[in-house]
């Protein structure tokens, strides 16, 4: 008797642990950020938009370059020593000279990785050779090493044991290219940290967004469709935490807008700016949305006030003081957002309670601006 | 009372017993854990705090590294930095000595940062550890002739920093990479080659 009523009572144990961690598992799922990765691979092709030159000039300056941040100490040089630094007096000339060459390494540093379709791969067949069937147990391979040629056009053939000589799969390809012409910090195998989702979202929750996204782009080609998907899952996981600050002022910010834009998600984005005050990139927001997809209402007189825009300098901080230019500017642009969020906006609620919130305040500036020159005697 | 008695003498007996049976099994357990050499005779005789033949788990390294006890002992300088080599004449040899254990027993006077310190446990996951010896200037691990670590340590040092660096524990300044738009921009390039 004892035996058959003990039975029962492990079966009930057992149950009730499983149950427990049936319970554990969906908490920590729902706990954990879970993001479905897409890839650029739709009917529409996203390059030809990416490149033309509006959407590159908006991208760039929503980027909003701060170059304590693109010139920060980096250790990327790969020597062991460090360099002295060099110090010199400089006439005014010199000065200015120095200053736009910076300016130009700035715009290298931030150049942003390109934006394209996924690539397909079409097997091409150069020859079949009924008579080399057999030849030996393994393929071989022929790459050629010609210098000058870039890695995307280099020919590189495989002859298979049943004799046929075609073009190799695009992992082989990135392999050969690796070894023959390796790409500094690539390596052949991929790292654990992109082929591990647990150790791929711990580096997210920790927020190391720029790391993940620099070695994406040299671990992979951005036509990859591992590359899209890890680059999306991060773009997804900045934009759920509102960390866009993190990513701003480094050579990802574009491609992350342009993402956002693409799929109509860069509400959130909008509303951050908004709540930072700076109704001018939200204006540019607006005309990168009607240059994608041109589904904006007012898209038109968005596209008139970027270049307006594009003549003031980049605000990066609060301004202290407004000229009448200034505020004439920013009240169309005020007008501008408003019919945008009227129209277009899936946000609406609190998009318009950040732009009341930036009245508000961009009211006392006015009157403080205009009271301080009313105090100097210039107005 | 005779009863009584009788189970006095019973517990007693089975105290007795399980005494004996107690002090053989400490007895053989000691044998079996230092088998290896001749000197588990007279392991009354080894020094617990040169013994390294017990394993310390990544865990408790890792709540160790977060200790006041840590803290009192290195403060915030890294483990390697009071560390001194003991050594002849004016200039330290190039390399520092191969090992600090052998047969599982500090076999020197002054052991490496790593090997003096058994909760020191070098670990790709153990990441505040690691951080103390890679350069901050220039991201490269330090050598062994600054640390001070026995070739031994040194090694599995490279091994678990270039294992945190695979797996994302550690991050690092990534090389910069510039990509030619032309190969990219493929509408733009046949227009250009057709102009």
């Amino acid at each position: 008797m004892s035996l058959l009523f003990r039975k029962p009572t492990i079966f009930n144990a057992k149950n009730v642990l499983l149950r427990q961690n049936d319970v554990q598992i969906l908490l920590l799922t729902s706990k954990n950020f879970s993001a479905v990765p897409t890839i650029y691979d739709g009917e529409s092709d996203p390059a030809p938009k990416f490149f033309s030159s509006n959407v590159q000039v908006l991208l760039k300056r929503l980027t909003r370059p701060d170059f304590n941040k693109v010139f920060r100490k980096r250790t990327n040089s790969g020597f062991p020593v460090l360099k002295t630094p060099q110090y010199k007096f400089l006439t005014t000339e010199q000065l200015e000279a120095e200053v736009a060459k910076s300016r130009a390494r700035a715009d290298q540093l931030l150049q942003m990785p390109p934006v394209v379709k996924v690539q397909t791969h079409i097997k091409e067949v150069l020859s079949r050779d009924p008579a080399l069937i057999g030849f030996d147990t393994a393929k071989y391979m022929f790459t050629d090493i010609t210098l000058g040629v870039d890695n995307q056009h280099r020919i590189i053939m495989e002859r298979d044991t049943d004799g046929v000589l075609q073009s190799c799969d695009p992992d082989v390809r990135k392999r050969l290219n690796q070894i023959y012409f390796p790409i500094k910090g690539r390596k052949i195998k991929e790292p654990v940290m992109f082929t591990d989702p647990e150790r791929f979202n711990s580096l997210l929750d920790r927020e190391q967004y720029e790391f993940v996204l620099d070695r994406a782009c040299i671990q992979y080609e951005p036509d990859e469709p591992s590359y899209q998907k890890i680059t999306s899952v991060a773009y997804q996981h900045v934009d759920s935490r509102k960390n866009y600050g993190l990513l701003r002022s480094t050579r990802h910010f574009g491609p992350l807008t342009f993402y956002l834009t693409w799929h109509l998600s860069m509400e959130g984005l909008l509303l951050e700016l908004l709540q930072n005050n700076v109704i001018r990139e939200a204006v540019l927001l607006v005309a990168l949305r009607q240059e994608v997809h041109g589904d904006v209402a007012n898209g038109s007189a968005a596209q008139g006030l970027v270049a307006e825009i594009m003549n003031t300098p980049i605000q990066l901080s609060k301004p202290e003081s407004l000229t009448e230019e200034d505020i004439q500017l920013d009240t169309k642009c005020i007008d501008c957002i408003e019919q945008y969020i009227s129209a277009n906006s899936s946000m609406k609620s609190q998009q318009e309670l950040a732009l009341q919130g930036f009245r508000e305040f961009y009211q006392q500036l006015i009157d403080l601006s205009r009271g301080v020159r009313k105090a100097h005697g210039n107005a | 009372m005779a009863f009584s008695l009788n189970l006095r003498s019973i517990i007693l007996n089975r105290i007795i017993r399980s005494d004996v049976r107690f002090g053989f099994r400490a007895f053989s357990d000691a044998a079996d854990g230092a088998a290896e050499g001749e000197e588990q005779d007279n392991g009354a005789a080894v020094d617990p705090t040169k013994d390294r033949t017990k394993v310390i788990p990544l865990e408790t390294s890792m709540k160790y590294m977060q200790s006041k006890a840590y803290n009192q002992t290195y403060g915030e300088s890294p483990v390697w930095f009071l560390y001194r080599r003991n050594h002849k004449g004016g200039f330290a040899p190039r390399k520092t000595r191969k090992s600090c254990v052998r047969n599982g027993m500090i076999s020197t006077g002054n052991p490496c940062p790593i090997c003096r310190d058994e909760y020191l446990v070098l670990h790709h996951q153990n990441t505040n550890l690691l951080e103390q010896f890679i350069s901050e200037h220039t991201g490269q691990v330090l050598d062994a002739f600054k640390t001070g670590l026995c070739q031994k340590k040194h090694k599995e040092l490279l091994v678990a920093i270039e294992r945190a660096w695979d797996q994302g524990y550690l991050t690092y300044d990534v090389p910069f990479r510039e990509y030619d738009y032309s190969l990219y921009n493929k509408n733009n390039e046949t227009t250009k080659n057709k102009v």
